[in-house]
């Protein structure tokens, strides 16, 4: 069973922008960063001040009405691609595309969408764990203060982590926010995972390194060597003594070099919330059936008066 | 927007919620409860705040709004009084900005088992910032004199006295989730209600101690 199977979804098929000749030869000769990943992505950047030098290729971004934002805001997509592009249609778009007075206030984002239909339900279970203990890590990359914003609240900060291992995936992703900064509400519609973290920023290096980090969590989890089982078992091993300097590099690879991760301050209330997936709330109902008000905790004001 | 319309879209995001305003006199911060903003005729308007320090307060609209602050508190479990509670955000679409029942939830961690709510007030609130978590050997006691009924403790536990009297061991809460019970006398683990939990309570509960 994948996600694919799983929502009934129609196969995503990513567009090559090279064939389509989407690409100036200014973005061609540019020094870009790189992504070595064939996972098809779509990406969502959000422009206030808009005005256009040249207009992109229809084939790689398509211009979006977007009410949330003001000053002549405009919200350009990207069909889907393969990852390994997107360095590129970043660059053509802020670098080609756009004016330079072009502006990314505090109402825009950059939002980015991973397609996940190939994966199974548990790796998705796994993926978000992963997630919620590097939350802060991700967040600290990203910067100005993102985690306080309201359209991108942390899912440690939630109780959305809360019995995520014994709840199907159609239940996990029905009772998910959207806004949040990890988001799951796409996978019902179009098989992608949100990460809505980043600020509005024509920085195509940070907003590609930022692709590729999400990237390596995905790779991560749906390598050949990943068993949940041993995952799930790390998980619980999780506390102030553990190694998470060596995750970070196992997962990141080199872009852990790109991470700040100062220590158990960091991670405590992620792995803290992430902990609450292994909650049962089967549980609750037989104690909840034998509560008597001669207990301890009814009698309390009595005993205190 | 004309000056009509900024009050009234001042209003929508801010009335009726809890802010921090810095208070020029005092220098430093102090937690208030928007309640009415109003058009006036020699200023823009004036904003009604509530403090539990200073009482009623007018500001007014424009040069004091600056000193208003919104942040969250720290997310997690902390001590109020007899009971502990736990502060969440909400990740709903929403207008309001400051902190509200639409953008948070403050709750006590035995809600899922007792059923009791908390209503939102100055102190639950200054409580949620100043998170307040007792050690194992305070809460032992605290709960033993029944001067608390339930106990807040660090990484997110808590100690409740137990609802049922078959058995009368405290249930340990994690978040706001039963996962064992424990000794009133001693706070040793008696019994483990979520199995998956008994790996982290080796590494985690017993630390408390």
């Amino acid at each position: 069973m994948t996600i694919f199977s799983e929502f009934g979804l129609r196969q995503v098929e990513p567009r090559n922008p090279v064939k389509h000749g989407c690409f100036s030869e200014r973005t061609q000769q540019a020094d870009l960063e790189t992504i070595n990943n064939d996972r098809a992505i779509g990406i969502e950047v959000e422009v206030e001040n808009h005005s256009l030098l040249a207009e992109p290729n229809e084939h790689l971004w398509v211009r979006v009405g977007d009410g949330s934002l003001r000053n002549n805001g405009e919200e350009w997509i990207t069909h889907p691609i393969k990852a390994q592009f997107a360095p590129a249609a970043l660059y053509e778009l802020f670098q080609v595309s756009l004016d330079q007075c072009c502006s990314f206030g505090p109402r825009t984002s950059v939002h980015v969408h991973i397609n996940a239909q190939d994966m199974e339900p548990n790796q998705i279970k796994a993926l978000t764990m992963l997630y919620c203990v590097f939350e802060n890590v991700l967040f600290n990359f990203v910067g100005k203060n993102r985690n306080k914003n309201i359209f991108c609240v942390p899912i440690a900060e939630t109780g959305l982590m809360r019995e995520l291992k014994r709840r199907s995936i159609a239940n996990t992703v029905d009772s998910w926010a959207k806004y949040t900064g990890f988001n799951l509400v796409p996978l019902a519609s179009k098989g992608t995972v949100e990460f809505r973290h980043m600020h509005g920023s024509s920085d195509h290096v940070k907003l590609s390194r930022w692709v590729r980090i999400i990237l390596r969590m995905f790779d991560y989890v749906t390598s050949k060597g990943f068993s949940e089982k041993q995952f799930e078992t790390l998980c619980l091993e999780m506390d102030r003594n553990f190694d998470f300097h060596s995750l970070m590099t196992e997962v990141f690879g080199e872009d852990a070099g790109l991470l700040r991760l100062n220590g158990w301050t960091d991670v405590k209330n992620s792995v803290s919330s992430m902990h609450q997936a292994f909650v049962n709330n089967n549980l609750i109902t037989p104690i909840v059936n034998t509560r008597v008000v001669e207990s301890p905790f009814y009698t309390f004001f009595k005993a205190s008066n | 927007m004309n000056n009509h319309e900024v009050i009234a879209d001042f209003s929508r995001r801010w009335n009726g919620t809890f802010v921090w305003m810095f208070m020029e006199n005092l220098n430093r911060d102090v937690l208030v409860k928007i309640t009415g903003i109003e058009e006036h005729s020699t200023k823009i308007a004036t904003i009604n705040v509530q403090s539990k320090e200073y009482g009623n307060l007018v500001i007014n609209f424009g040069s004091d709004t600056t000193n208003l602050k919104f942040k969250y508190p720290p997310v997690g479990v902390f001590q109020h009084k007899t009971d502990a509670l736990v502060f969440l955000r909400r990740p709903q679409r929403q207008w309001r900005r400051g902190i509200c029942s639409d953008n948070s939830t403050l709750q006590y961690t035995h809600r899922l088992i007792t059923g009791k709510t908390v209503g939102w007030s100055f102190e639950e609130l200054q409580a949620a910032f100043d998170k307040k978590v007792l050690t194992l050997d305070d809460a032992l006691q605290g709960l033993a004199k029944r001067q608390l009924r339930s106990a807040a403790l660090n990484n997110n536990f808590s100690l409740v006295l137990s609802p049922n009297t078959d058995p009368r061991d405290h249930l340990l809460l994690h978040w706001q989730d039963p996962i064992a019970r424990v000794s009133e006398k001693t706070g040793k683990v008696t019994k483990i209600i979520n199995p998956n939990y008994k790996s982290i309570m080796g590494r985690v509960y017993d630390n408390l101690q």
